[in-house]
């Protein structure tokens, strides 16, 4: 362990300590204008004492190793203060002022809350059990989710946007739930069996290691910009039927890939490799429409999907899902690819050596002793790219996908900064959520005695 | 397969022109070597004379260049790769056991492939962990990481004698544990040998370890056998220079390593004449040791249950010198 917890807490008690002093809130007649900056122990002494004493006790513990264990406890504590303060707050200010006139949450607030992320950091490394830390958030979050729900943060600026946009944030984060989870289904598919091919040939990971590499070296806007004319053609030009004719293909040609000719091998990959990509795209452009419309209600198909009907109507066109999916499934690649390859080939050897010994087909290899022994190192990959793709797709606005990115896009427009957190705050939710949502599901699958090397590994 | 159902007469492994290069270099040159059914052969020789690439072209670890390989009587070479291995236990340096199974799941892994029901293999593998002398209640459910080298060795064992195969291979199993651990496992092994009759082919670099467990030992150099013997043999009348060299000036003492007290008593006198007792058991090693400790020249020699059976004469230890 590089760092010890104790010196994590610490550092959490500090800066929730800090955040004591600037302003909470700023006060602004109405969205646009500047605003006038309120410190939380001026609005409620009591709940500022309060907070600080919470913080003290951090630090106390943070200084008597018997207190340790508290950790998860003052996590939650801080976390639940923090929020009822933004809403105590800001109901306290908007008392009395026009409809036009907005809250919005100062940099006080926001050190306080990087103060309770860096606090629940220490209580994951401090905490005697496991479920502390889950029982503490899950106590945490129901109370974050009383809050809002009751309508306590109703008087925030940030709240007051979202009830502005209403449907529309719903559909937006319906999109960017369908982008980033479609591709990052497709970045596993095809990372996976890739990195495992890699493994048992040293001349595929000859090749393929870097040109996953080289996809992450494109800028994403330059991305859309190369995809854009080829998916309009391709959009208008090919029709279903075709597309599915062009599929049919590919099935005599991954079985003659499969026949042991190694001259024939190379030119097979080559004549398969166009139409499988022109395949992933399609399928991901579907699922992601699927996806879509059953998390923001978006309409899946713009028209009739006949045979004849062209491509375009399953929604691969020059502008839309189509691009953005082709871009994230790349980024996703090499944070996937590169930690299976490396998990595989740090499997010891003397366990695959034995293992054939006794007898396991490739496959049991693989399956029973590679793959639970790469797993660690695996999963750690799936989190990097999953919090990757969270992050990117807010980009994809720019090629008409749609995503949280819009409300970025439209708070800058406007000069608005609450819409723009509207749209940032959700995707560093979104982040951090997979990424522990992996990491718990990575755990579970884990092998004991395993677990501990890939807590740590990143 | 007929040949399979051949009954278990005839050498259990033959080599027969065998021989592995890569590239230009020979690692097995020409082998013709038979390795009888419940023997312990030893494979001796240094780091680079091709010991392991024979061992692991039995179970086709390893795919000779040319020549034929036979387990009981038919060729490997036609044998279903995957059933082969199955029914050939093996045994390699350090374990190998997998990290990420417990030690009752690392013995069933084999009977696992065979598709033995899941109580038949629990029942096999805590078995089996008893008989390498881990009590099973207290280590089926350790991870290998938890386990010691020495225990890590000994699940190494029961996982390769899980499925009950008449052939073991064995490279370099005591390989990596320290010299104590080492001695205790060579004895257990021993005894265990003594009561499995298994065919075992066993690749070490340690001379002393070959005397003390191989029933014949085949020392190679440069891919091909120098000289294939019982370990008396080999110690008493080494066939080249290269034998002589490599089991050194010590090897009188190595022989009487080899040997018991109980060949050389001599019937007659009490204990009370001498300065000593040894048991007949008691190898002639241990038995100089004590006479140069007491600085006599006879010790009595007591049978298992401390009867007096004769006498031992350090001259008579010393005639033996001559006949190396």
């Amino acid at each position: 362990m590089s760092v010890p917890g104790r010196s994590v807490l610490l550092l959490a008690a500090g800066l929730g300590l800090a955040a004591q002093l600037p302003a909470w809130f700023i006060l602004k007649p109405n969205r646009l204008v500047n605003g006038q900056g309120f410190a939380l122990h001026g609005l409620d002494g009591s709940l500022w004492w309060l907070l600080a004493l919470v913080w003290l006790a951090a630090a106390a513990s943070a200084l008597r190793p018997r207190l340790l264990v508290a950790a998860p406890a003052l996590a939650a504590v801080t976390t639940g203060l923090t929020l009822y303060a933004a809403a105590s707050g800001s109901r306290l200010l908007s008392v009395g002022q026009q409809a036009s006139a907005r809250v919005s949450l100062g940099m006080g607030f926001w050190l306080a809350l990087v103060a309770c992320y860096v606090g629940w950091f220490a209580a994951t490394r401090l905490a005697a059990r496991r479920s502390h830390v889950v029982s503490a958030a899950l106590l945490a979050g129901a109370f974050v989710l009383y809050l809002v729900v009751s309508g306590q943060l109703a008087g925030l600026g940030l709240v007051r946007e979202l009830a502005a946009q209403g449907a529309d944030f719903k559909a937006e984060l319906g999109r960017h739930l369908a982008l980033s989870g479609t591709s990052l289904l497709f970045g596993v598919a095809i990372g996976l069996p890739a990195a495992v091919a890699a493994h048992r040939r040293p001349g595929v990971a000859t090749w393929l290691l870097p040109t996953v590499a080289f996809f992450q070296t494109v800028p994403s806007l330059a991305l859309f910009g190369l995809l854009l004319p080829l998916l309009a053609r391709l959009g208008q030009g090919l029709s279903i039927g075709t597309t599915l004719l062009i599929g049919l293909l590919l099935l005599p040609l991954a079985l003659l890939g499969r026949a042991r000719t190694p001259w024939l091998r190379i030119p097979i990959i080559v004549l398969a490799a166009l139409p499988a990509l022109l395949w992933v795209t399609v399928l991901a452009t579907v699922v992601s429409g699927l996806l879509s419309s059953f998390l923001a209600g978006s309409p899946v198909f713009s028209g009739a999907p006949t045979l004849a009907a062209p491509l375009g109507v399953l929604g691969v066109r020059g502008i839309g899902a189509a691009p953005a999916l082709i871009a994230l499934i790349l980024y996703s690649l090499l944070p996937i690819v590169r930690n299976t390859y490396e998990g595989l080939q740090g499997v010891p050897a003397a366990a695959v050596q034995a293992g054939r010994g006794m007898g396991m087909s490739r496959r049991q290899l693989l399956t029973g002793v590679e793959l639970p022994l790469a797993l660690p190192v695996m999963v750690a990959g799936i989190r990097a790219a999953a919090v990757l793709v969270v992050g990117i797709t807010t980009v994809a606005f720019l090629i008409g996908a749609g995503g949280l990115g819009v409300f970025i896009q439209r708070g800058i427009d406007q000069v608005v900064p609450d819409l723009v957190l509207l749209g940032a705050l959700p995707v560093i939710a979104l982040a951090l959520l997979a990424d522990g949502g992996l990491r718990a599901l990575g755990t579970l699958l884990t092998a004991r005695p395993l677990r501990q090397e890939g807590q740590s590994g990143r | 397969m007929a040949a399979d159902d051949q009954p278990a007469s005839g050498p259990a492994i033959r080599f027969e022109n065998v021989s592995k290069s890569y590239g230009a270099d020979e690692a097995v040159d020409d082998l013709n070597i038979s390795i009888e059914q419940g023997e312990l052969v030893v494979l001796l020789g240094p780091s680079g004379c091709g010991k392991t690439t024979t061992l692991r072209m039995i179970n086709r670890l390893v795919e000779p260049t040319s020549g034929t390989i036979y387990v009981n009587g038919s060729d490997v070479a036609r044998q279903d790769l995957q059933s082969l291995r199955r029914g050939i236990g093996y045994v390699i340096q350090a374990a190998g056991l997998f990290p990420h199974l417990t030690s009752e799941q690392n013995v069933e892994v084999v009977p696992k492939l065979l598709g033995w029901s899941k109580a038949k293999r629990r029942e096999r593998a805590r078995e089996l962990l008893a008989l390498v002398g881990l009590e099973p209640n207290s280590y089926a459910e350790r991870y290998p990481r938890e386990l010691s080298g020495g225990e890590q060795q000994r699940v190494g064992v029961a996982r390769a004698l899980a499925a009950d195969p008449p052939i073991m291979l064995m490279d370099e199993p005591f390989g990596a544990v320290d010299p104590i651990t080492r001695d205790r496992l060579q004895g257990e092994f021993q005894d265990l040998q003594r009561s499995l009759r298994k065919t075992v082919v066993f690749v070490t670099h340690d001379l002393d370890e070959a005397v003390r467990l191989a029933d014949r030992i085949c020392l190679m150099k440069d891919g091909g056998v120098e000289q294939f013997a019982a370990p008396e043999e080999l110690l008493s009348r080494p066939a080249t220079a290269f034998v002589e060299k490599f089991v050194g000036p010590r090897r009188a003492m190595k022989r009487l390593g080899r040997l018991r007290v109980g060949e050389l008593v001599r019937p007659g006198t009490t204990a009370l004449e001498h300065a000593g007792t040894v048991g007949v058991d008691v190898d002639l090693r241990t038995a100089l040791a004590e006479l140069l400790r007491l600085g006599v020249t006879t010790l009595a020699v007591v049978g298992t249950g401390g009867e007096p059976l004769g006498e031992l004469r350090l001259a008579d230890i010393v005639a033996l010198g001559d006949e190396a």
